[in-house]
């Protein structure tokens, strides 16, 4: 029994060993893929694109989940992008009257004679409005179908070639969309996708006057900025060098409305729309790009608080659940992006599982002198000590690639963070993540 | 064995964990200078500034600048650098003579050949902005050209395009221009606004040129510029490419229908187009018809709104409505027409144009 004990936990350290450097290599790819994309990036004034009649107008689809404040409050914020051409599609997923009564009043709507075309099964419209104001806007009243079947409502109504979809977690820059779409400017005939994200800029996080033994909010949001990294150069960037990315929490989105139409449209969300892309056209075996943008036009929110963390962590993984759930419908299925989907799972899913394994399978070893204590130490270095040298080369790894220097105090209290970070917060993320992924599925449902 | 395996992993870890420390504190040297340089940046830069404004007005003491380009050099560079976009020419001049005088041309010549990217682009940056001070556009003039030819940096592209177009003769814009249709749609697009100002001496030549190509892409690129430009040009060929078999080019030949002297044989190439089955292309069609209140293409227009998906018979309403009288009647009877989408469509459109003139 204790030899067997050990021997699994000899395993899992290797393993655990294994996952930790494969994802240093990861985020070394991700600093080489974004210090060549900072630095070949040509510089120019937006206002130029925005006033060009070459560039494609896009259509921003919103569903937004209810009438409240918070909901309008972003449909303003969409309407007063910066672009040349663009609206706002905000689908209604089954408005309450009251709702609906709401939306009308904010935005002053009414009847449109504007029609959508079916190239997308959807559930039935019930009515087209638009704004009397001089708004970029449609709104779509229609029968309760869920998030998918809204968003394709969304693109039958689209009249543009390219769809955006921006994250309501996001804070985003009024000209996201100029700095998204330079990807299908540049390449217009092999990108079909564009995916933009960055860590929070400084300015918009209180971490540089974080105080030792600073508040719950501090802590959270050091962890979160240490999170974000570990992300952006780990699976934007270094997925976008091999050409096998998809959406992050906090990413702004832009996608080929034909594109969508030619997978079929949404069957989730838009993790599954971007799998199933990349499916599609490695499947076609066509020549295409899903392209990365890396500036901080669109970033996550700053983390107020661990609830904050605990939320984000359980809808990351529940999107990949979802992906997941609807493996079938995608080309290429769990293999659509070649190695990517399971190399995340082994991730977000594979290393919290083993992680917890092997702390309880350590503890019970020592208290009752199954294992030797030195496997003890192997247990914690292949874990916390892994975590610690990740999120520090994270940190350094940013700035590497980045052309300007961060703030010295922020800078600081990020690398330093990854101690504590690693040192009881990584256990419970370990915790949120294995819920996460098999709560998911059954909230979806609901 | 797991004695000796630990002691590996911390060896492992720990040379590990020192190189990262190092890295780090690397980092924090370089954002610590940084900091410093922006606050040493912010105390300078306002007698700097002070200074060369002073010049710009008439003042020729060139030892108070002298002695602090000796001495902050980075930061003269910025100031000059900060008044891109807010000078007179006359004003530009002056302080291309200056940079020239303190010796910055040379050190961004210099720079230009470097080997840092950073370096290589601000240094091209820097030469076109005082490129237009002819002592200086005799200087930098042919580095800033083969700046175009040589190099594989768009930004480096886009500075040296610029500084040509600027200053440059007729043979190096129209080099730029040929740049602009051979690159990607963001280079053209960067480079259209820039080159309108030439659009009238290339459309002598190099337009024309283009247009004849047997490329599909330089044709569909100059079509693009001209369609930005919204500039007209009578090119024997044009019905070819309103009839061209190349979807793109037909469309956006469409689109630049409205800019040019229509003659009769591009009047009969838009009606055709109406009747074409790619909902794209008679879309286009539609739109150049009403821009041009082309009357023979009412009947077609009429039957796109009588038979046509809803989108296309929304835009055939909406140009008949732009072709009153004879676009008005038909949109009249069609608004009493049993088919509710035409119907609707054509009252809508009809409500339209009437309440735009105030009817």
């Amino acid at each position: 029994m204790s030899v067997a004990a050990m021997l699994l936990l000899q395993l899992i350290v290797l393993v655990l060993f294994a996952v930790g450097v494969a994802c240093f290599g990861a985020m070394l790819k991700g600093c080489f893929v974004l210090r060549r994309l900072v630095r070949t990036r040509p510089r120019y004034e937006g206002t130029v694109i925005q006033k060009s009649p070459l560039v494609s107008p896009v259509s921003v689809i919103v569903v937004p989940p209810d009438a409240s404040p918070r909901s309008r409050a972003f449909a303003h914020k969409l309407v007063d992008l910066q672009f040349g051409k663009h609206e706002l599609v905000l689908v209604l997923d089954g408005p309450s009257n009251v709702e609906l009564e709401t939306w009308i009043e904010e935005f002053h709507l009414c009847q449109s004679a504007r029609g959508g075309n079916l190239d997308l099964a959807t559930a039935p419209i019930r009515g087209i409005y638009e704004s009397r104001d001089p708004l970029p806007l449609v709104v779509l009243d229609k029968d309760r179908g869920g998030q998918a079947d809204a968003l394709n409502a969304g693109v039958n109504v689209a009249v543009s070639p390219v769809i955006a979809l921006l994250d309501p977690e996001s804070e985003f820059e009024p000209t996201v969309l100029l700095s998204l779409i330079r990807p299908m400017l540049h390449d217009p005939g092999r990108t079909i996708a564009v995916c933009g994200v960055m860590p929070a800029p400084e300015e918009s996080s209180d971490i540089a006057d974080a105080s030792p033994g600073g508040s719950q909010s501090t802590w959270a949001s050091l962890f979160g900025a240490l999170e974000t990294l570990r992300r952006v150069l780990g699976r934007c960037a270094a997925l976008s060098g091999w050409n096998r990315l998809i959406p992050v929490p906090g990413a702004a989105l832009l996608v080929l409305r034909d594109a969508v139409v030619k997978v079929g449209g949404f069957t989730a969300g838009p993790m599954e729309l971007f799998l199933h892309l990349h499916g599609h056209a490695r499947a076609s075996g066509r020549q295409y790009k899903v392209a990365f943008v890396p500036e901080a036009a669109s970033h996550l929110r700053v983390a107020a608080s661990f609830a904050d963390l605990e939320r984000r962590n359980l809808r990351e993984d529940a999107d990949l659940a979802k992906a997941l759930a609807h493996r079938n419908s995608i080309d290429g299925g769990f293999n659509a992006i070649g190695w990517g989907l399971p190399g995340i799972l082994c991730v977000r899913l594979l290393r919290p599982l083993l992680e917890t394994a092997a702390y309880a399978l350590a503890l019970v070893g020592l208290l009752t002198g199954w294992i030797d204590p030195a496997l003890a130490g192997l247990v914690l270095l292949s874990t916390v000590g892994m975590g610690i040298l990740i999120s520090m080369s994270a940190v350094v790894l940013r700035e590497l690639a980045v052309l300007h220097a961060s703030d010295p105090a922020r800078l600081a209290w990020l690398f330093f963070a990854s101690i504590p970070e690693n040192l009881g917060y990584r256990q419970i993320r370990n915790l949120w993540l294995i819920a996460g992924f098999f709560s998911s599925p059954n909230r979806s449902r609901a | 064995m797991t004695t000796i395996e630990l002691s590996i992993a911390v060896v492992l870890f720990g040379f590990f964990g020192l190189m990262m420390f190092g890295l780090f504190l690397a980092a924090m040297v370089r954002a610590l200078v940084s900091r410093w340089r922006s606050n040493t940046s912010a105390g300078i830069q306002p007698d700097i500034r002070r200074a060369v404004v002073d010049y710009l007005g008439g003042t020729d003491n060139l030892r108070a600048l002298q002695s602090l380009t000796r001495n902050h050099h980075r930061h003269v560079t910025e100031v000059m650098l900060g008044f891109q976009g807010k000078l007179s020419t006359r004003a530009l001049d002056r302080l291309g003579e200056l940079a020239l005088k303190l010796g910055l041309v040379d050190d961004w010549l210099r720079d230009a050949r470097s080997l840092d990217i950073e370096q290589r682009r601000n240094a091209f940056a820097r030469l076109a902005f005082v490129s237009v001070h002819e002592p200086c556009h005799r200087i930098t003039g042919e580095l800033l050209f083969k700046g175009l030819s040589n190099s594989d940096d768009p930004e480096i592209w886009l500075c040296a395009s610029r500084a040509v177009i600027q200053s440059g003769t007729g043979e190096q814009i129209e080099a730029v221009f040929d740049l602009a249709i051979r690159e990607s749609l963001l280079i053209r697009i960067l480079l259209t606004e820039d080159l309108r100002r030439h659009a009238v001496p290339l459309c002598e030549h190099a337009v024309p040129d283009a247009l004849r190509s047997r490329n599909p892409r330089r044709v569909l690129a100059a079509l693009d510029m001209l369609v930005a430009w919204e500039c007209g040009i009578v090119i024997d060929v044009f019905r070819d490419l309103l009839e061209h078999r190349n979807k793109d080019i037909r469309i956006q030949a469409l689109r630049l229908a409205p800019y040019i002297p229509l003659l009769p044989e591009n009047r009969a190439a838009i009606v055709n187009a109406l009747a074409d089955p790619d909902p794209e292309i008679s879309t286009a069609a539609a739109l150049s018809a009403a821009q041009q209140h082309i009357a023979e293409a009412l009947p077609l227009l009429a039957r796109m709104l009588r038979i046509a998906p809803a989108d296309l018979a929304r835009t055939a309403a909406a140009a008949l409505a732009e072709i009153p009288p004879r676009g008005w009647q038909a949109l009249e009877e069609f608004s009493g027409s049993p088919n509710p989408v035409t119907a609707s469509v054509a009252a809508c459109a009809l409500g339209h144009a009437r309440r735009r003139v105030g009817l």
